[in-house]
């Protein structure tokens, strides 16, 4: 049983790891997109 | 060739005139001595391979205080571009660079090498030559990685922070490859059962002063 | 968006090869006889590490293509393969961690391959410090270049400096070698292939957020050239 924790903990990190880091890199590409619209469409 | 000499005498000159580069060196390895000495309880014995990681942390640290200075004094006065205009091939500063910290490194341990005995000598058996070639390799596996960073960090804001956060990671090979090396030499076991160690460092320095000299090049030009 | 569409395509099958891989782990892969459930980090631990190094030679590559080509592309692919190959090996040290504490009875120990991994981790960490500390583009794509040849030139001295460290001194706890079953190796090879689905998407992504900064650095530039 308390192996199961170690083992749930582990899947639990990798999973909030890579899945924040997806999160991050895809929210500060949203931004950009939305500078260089506001940046092309201004001419 | 003549050009790396020029450099080379033009650096070991100041630093005789100026001396604060060895000075700062020596007086903060001896300075870490002490402070270890205090982390692990006054006057405890220490076994040999304790002794060695202790000195060779002193020397280290007290060795990049040395390396940051090797650019930033031709930062000051922007010496640097007359040294990029000059026909002077980058590869050629590189091999001078690096003998010039070669030698404030061997000057420092002429001086923290028998200060560590004095403190710590009392369990370590002393055995000049093999500990000579140790230093050697050591110092050339070091000064080789330690002039390409310096190379680099000397052209960003934060000279000195950031030289040791490149450098140790990188030489932590090294530094294992040597701590294990002087362990043993201080422990008077015989040389055969370490010099594979010294082979190790020997390769490093190797592969690192190879690496060194070709990355030079760009490194300069962006200086 | 093309780009956006395939993102996403990747995304979703990278997920749905995730979900397979977790599926199978728990309801079709044997548990391991000596180390029972804990075992099953493993099918994680070692297509993340696996992925960790391919960024490391990725990164490699691409500093010697910049340097080469003196093309910024280079450098944009670089470091962004560095940047998800720490996010790895941090999960690799975690999960790692996890696995050691039941097993060995301890957090860390100074196994080869824990210490490698831990170097390996400085290493690159120092690379993005470094590139947070130069400022002009041209300058941190050399400077980083130099930090990903050098510190990939280390790695195998990393390896064996590690490995030769601990047979002189041998330590008690020992790592137990997995004999793999050919159900654990399918189970290992879709963990793989959905790691790997999933790192290519990574790299597209952060690469592509480098791509518009300089893009929108582009634009600024020349917007300011038009008002003067």
């Amino acid at each position: 049983m308390k192996n199961l924790t170690y083992l749930a903990a582990a899947y639990g990190i990798v999973w909030a790891g890579l899945f924040s880091y997806l999160w991050y890199i895809l929210s500060k590409q949203n931004v950009l997109v939305g500078r260089i619209k506001a940046l092309e469409g201004d001419d | 060739m003549g050009a790396t000499l020029v450099i080379l005498r033009k650096d070991l000159l100041i630093e005789i005139r100026r001396k604060d580069s060895v000075i700062s060196m020596i007086f903060f390895g001896i300075l870490l001595l002490f402070v270890m000495n205090m982390a692990i309880g006054i006057g405890r014995k220490v076994d040999p391979e304790l002794a060695a990681g202790i000195l060779w942390i002193s020397i280290l640290f007290s060795s990049v205080l040395g390396l940051g200075r090797t650019f930033s004094l031709e930062k000051t006065n922007r010496c640097i571009d007359g040294l990029l205009v000059s026909p002077v091939a980058p590869s050629s500063v590189f091999v001078a660079k690096n003998l010039v910290n070669l030698s404030f490194m061997l000057i420092s341990e002429a001086v923290i090498i028998p200060v560590f005995f004095a403190l710590y000598g009392d369990n370590i058996t002393v055995r000049l030559a093999p500990l000579l070639a140790t230093v050697l390799l050591l110092n050339f596996g070091f000064s080789s990685v330690g002039t390409l960073f310096s190379g680099i960090t000397a052209a960003t804001s934060r000279n000195e922070v950031l030289l040791p956060l490149l450098l140790f990671p990188v030489i932590t090979p090294l530094i294992a490859f040597t701590v294990k090396a002087t362990g043993e030499i201080f422990a008077g076991v015989p040389f055969g059962e370490y010099s594979s160690w010294l082979r190790l460092m020997a390769a490093f320095g190797l592969i690192f002063s190879c690496a060194g000299y070709l990355l030079f090049d760009y490194v300069m030009k962006e200086n | 968006m093309k780009d956006d569409l395939t993102d996403r395509i990747l995304v979703v099958l990278s997920s749905v090869l995730m979900l397979t891989a977790v599926y199978m782990i728990f309801f079709y892969a044997p548990t391991e006889r000596v180390m029972g459930i804990v075992q099953k980090i493993f099918y994680f631990h070692l297509p993340l590490a696996f992925m960790a190094f391919l960024s490391y030679f990725v990164a490699f590559v691409s500093g010697v293509l910049y340097l080469v080509k003196k093309d910024i592309k280079w450098d944009i692919i670089g470091s962004a393969s560095v940047e998800i190959g720490v996010v790895f090996t941090t999960l690799v040290l975690i999960t790692g961690s996890l696995w050691a504490r039941p097993i060995w009875n301890t957090w860390w120990t100074w196994d080869p391959r824990l210490t490698s991994s831990l170097i390996l981790w400085l290493i690159y960490v120092a690379y993005i410090i470094l590139r947070m500390s130069v400022e002009q583009a041209e300058r941190r794509a050399t400077f980083c270049a130099v930090m990903a040849i050098v510190g990939f030139i280390d790695v195998p001295i990393v390896f064996l400096s590690a490995r030769l460290w601990r047979t002189i001194h041998p330590v008690v706890i020992k790592s137990k070698s997995i004999d793999m079953e050919p159900a654990m190796i399918s189970v290992l090879a879709i963990s793989m292939a959905a790691f790997l689905l999933f790192w290519i998407t990574l790299i597209r992504i952060r690469s592509r957020v480098d791509f518009m900064e300089l893009r929108i650095r582009n634009l600024e530039k020349i917007k300011r050239g038009g008002m003067e």
